[in-house]
């Protein structure tokens, strides 16, 4: 039992440095991206905790969560996502290098 | 029992590699491979290691469609992000070394801005 309670608390280290990265991270995408991976890792937290307590409904909780979650970020992407996509997509079609940045060996220092 | 333990160690491990991925990869999309993928993989392997540990076939089923939802909803929504991603301007940072003499044009008539 003591090991499932040392699993939750490692799990709940790396939620940390996930949210390290969801408050320093430079653009929005960063931010939900890591809000999502602390988001599955809740939901493995949660099912570690059924077993812990020996209460089963746990499970159904974790369900809910991952469903909620799923929705949620549906939404803020949506939000994100910027009117002229489809103009933007086709721009991206025609000229795919225009997005790439590179990293010289004078900008790596 | 303790092929649970590992299972759980395996997961953990999968966990482990998604934070350090997050806080050291250089652009969007590379944190954006390593969440979904490492977060999917461990978050698989603890619930396996829960099947193992649970009694009753009922808590069974009911782990083994948790997996099913998250394995389905992990990979469409990292889809979408990558999609809203690329769509908002996001620099894909790549090294020196893959730098293509057909790149040089585009590339240096776009300067790199932070959205």
């Amino acid at each position: 039992m003591s090991v499932v309670l040392i699993v939750i608390i490692l799990i709940g280290v790396f939620a940390l440095l996930d949210f390290v990265r969801a408050v320093k991270g430079p653009t929005a995408v960063d931010r939900l991206v890591a809000s999502s991976a602390i988001s599955t890792k809740g939901m493995a937290v949660i099912l570690l905790l059924a077993y812990v307590n020996d209460n089963m409904s746990y499970i159904d909780v974790a369900l809910v969560l991952a469903l909620c979650g799923f929705v949620g970020l549906l939404a803020m992407l949506r939000s994100l996502l910027p009117e002229d996509a489809d103009i933007l997509t086709k721009d991206l079609v025609d000229r795919p290098a225009q997005l790439v940045h590179f990293i010289g060996a004078e900008e790596e220092k | 029992m303790v092929i649970a333990y590992v299972f759980f160690f395996i997961g953990i491990f999968f966990f482990a590699l998604t934070s350090l991925g997050l806080l050291r990869m250089p652009d969007a999309y590379s944190r954006l491979h390593a969440a979904s993928l490492g977060d999917t993989f461990g978050f698989g392997f603890i619930t396996l290691g829960l099947i193992l540990l649970v009694p009753g076939v009922a808590n069974i089923a009911k782990l083994l469609m948790v997996l099913g939802v998250v394995w389905v909803i992990n990979p469409t929504t990292s889809h979408y992000v990558g999609k809203v991603a690329l769509l908002r301007g996001n620099w894909v940072i790549l090294g020196e070394r893959y730098r293509s003499e057909s790149d040089e044009q585009e590339v240096e008539a776009n300067e790199p801005t932070s959205h």
